[in-house]
């Protein structure tokens, strides 16, 4: 009876920090979109801020709520580039496509902030040529918050979850924004 | 003799019974945290994906429309585009990708859409559905009259909507929770005054 009351109380418990987490994930997720959407250095630049930029802004918001966890930015840990970035390469070319690609990475209860920034479409052939689909849009971003939280669970394989850490893989994505010249 | 082994055989039974009272209970107790977790998460994720969808509306210039044969949003990775957005305002198709690419697509999430059983405009003015993207997981109301901004006028802006029910049935969890709560999220995107 004691150990159910336990993993009750604990449950509980994790019920309400998950919470805090995951809802600091989402929001950490929806502000890096909507910052990585923006242009960097000018209103027409078609760069979007560098990770590093992203991850500053995110991180605070992160560390306050992810109890006993790392947060980090997707970058290469011996000061190589980041997703995305020129230069960058192998596990680092691209936001890590599984909660698990961070803890082999960055060991466990890591979570790691990415930005992916798609290739801009073509531009729209010259009147009187009819317009191409997605012609002349701009590149989408897509900003991920991956990897595993500090948590009090049990060993669940069937729902990934590993021992004291679950999965976290939230992902926020928008169209750069561009302005008129 | 007899008696006290009466007695410690009657305490145990009893500790039997109470015991299989109370585990019931328990683990419906900690089906119930796991489905409140689901739920947190699904709401957050909507309201998210709702308001970056109805900011990103103003990310395409005012004037562009689609072209013929544009289609967008498939639910998940790799699978068919489900929206036709051919002739809608560019804007419209970039809040539905907005919100298909923030949103996390569950089996156990099901969308009003995916009943086909009324229309789920993409995209709406005063009311009227625009183009042929009828069956979407997000739907925005273009021209919005918010009386609340600018009163007594009030003040044209882009209103999203989303809704969701959580099917418990779908999951492990259905033997503790029979019932299937709807999650909704509404957003609103003033015109931002330097647009392209």
């Amino acid at each position: 009876m004691a150990p159910l009351f336990f993993l009750c109380f604990f449950a509980a418990i994790d019920a309400g920090l998950w919470a805090i987490q995951t809802s600091a994930a989402v929001s950490a997720a929806e502000q890096g979109a909507r910052l990585a959407a923006s242009a960097a250095g000018t209103p027409q630049s078609e760069d979007t801020p560098s990770p590093q930029v992203l991850f500053a802004a995110v991180r605070n918001q992160l560390r306050q709520a992810m109890f006993g966890t790392t947060v980090v930015a997707w970058c290469d840990p011996g000061g190589g580039p980041c997703s995305g970035q020129t230069g960058s390469g192998g596990t680092f070319a691209h936001c890590p496509s599984s909660p698990s690609q961070v803890e082999q990475t960055f060991g466990p209860r890591t979570v790691a902030v990415c930005d992916d920034t798609s290739v801009p479409a073509p531009a729209c052939p010259a009147p009187p040529l009819p317009a191409t689909p997605r012609c002349d849009d701009p590149p989408t971003v897509t900003v991920h918050v991956i990897g595993f939280m500090a948590s009090l669970v049990p060993p669940l394989s069937g729902l990934g979850w590993h021992a004291g850490e679950i999965p976290v893989d939230v992902t926020a994505t928008t169209h750069a924004l561009r302005f008129a010249p | 003799m007899s008696r006290k082994r009466r007695g410690r055989g009657e305490a145990g039974g009893q500790a039997v019974i109470e015991t299989a009272l109370v585990i019931p209970i328990l683990l419906a107790l900690i089906s119930l945290f796991l489905a409140v977790m689901v739920q947190v998460e699904a709401q957050q994720e909507m309201d998210a994906a709702t308001k970056l969808a109805a900011e990103s509306f103003f990310q395409a210039p005012s004037l562009a429309v689609d072209a013929a044969g544009t289609t967008c949003c498939a639910q998940t990775p790799g699978a068919v585009d489900s929206l036709d957005t051919s002739g809608l305002p560019k804007g419209c198709r970039f809040a539905a990708e907005t919100f298909y690419g923030t949103m996390t697509f569950r089996r156990f999430l099901v969308f009003p859409a995916q009943s086909g059983a009324s229309s789920h405009p993409l995209c709406a003015r005063d009311g009227a559905p625009l183009g042929a993207a009828l069956s979407s997981y997000v739907e925005c109301d273009v021209s919005f009259l918010d009386t609340a901004l600018n009163p007594p006028a009030g003040l044209r802006v882009v209103r999203c909507t989303a809704s969701a029910s959580l099917e418990f049935s779908r999951t492990p969890l259905a033997w503790a929770i029979p019932w299937s709560p709807t999650i909704s999220a509404t957003a609103e995107a003033v015109p931002p005054p330097f647009r392209q």
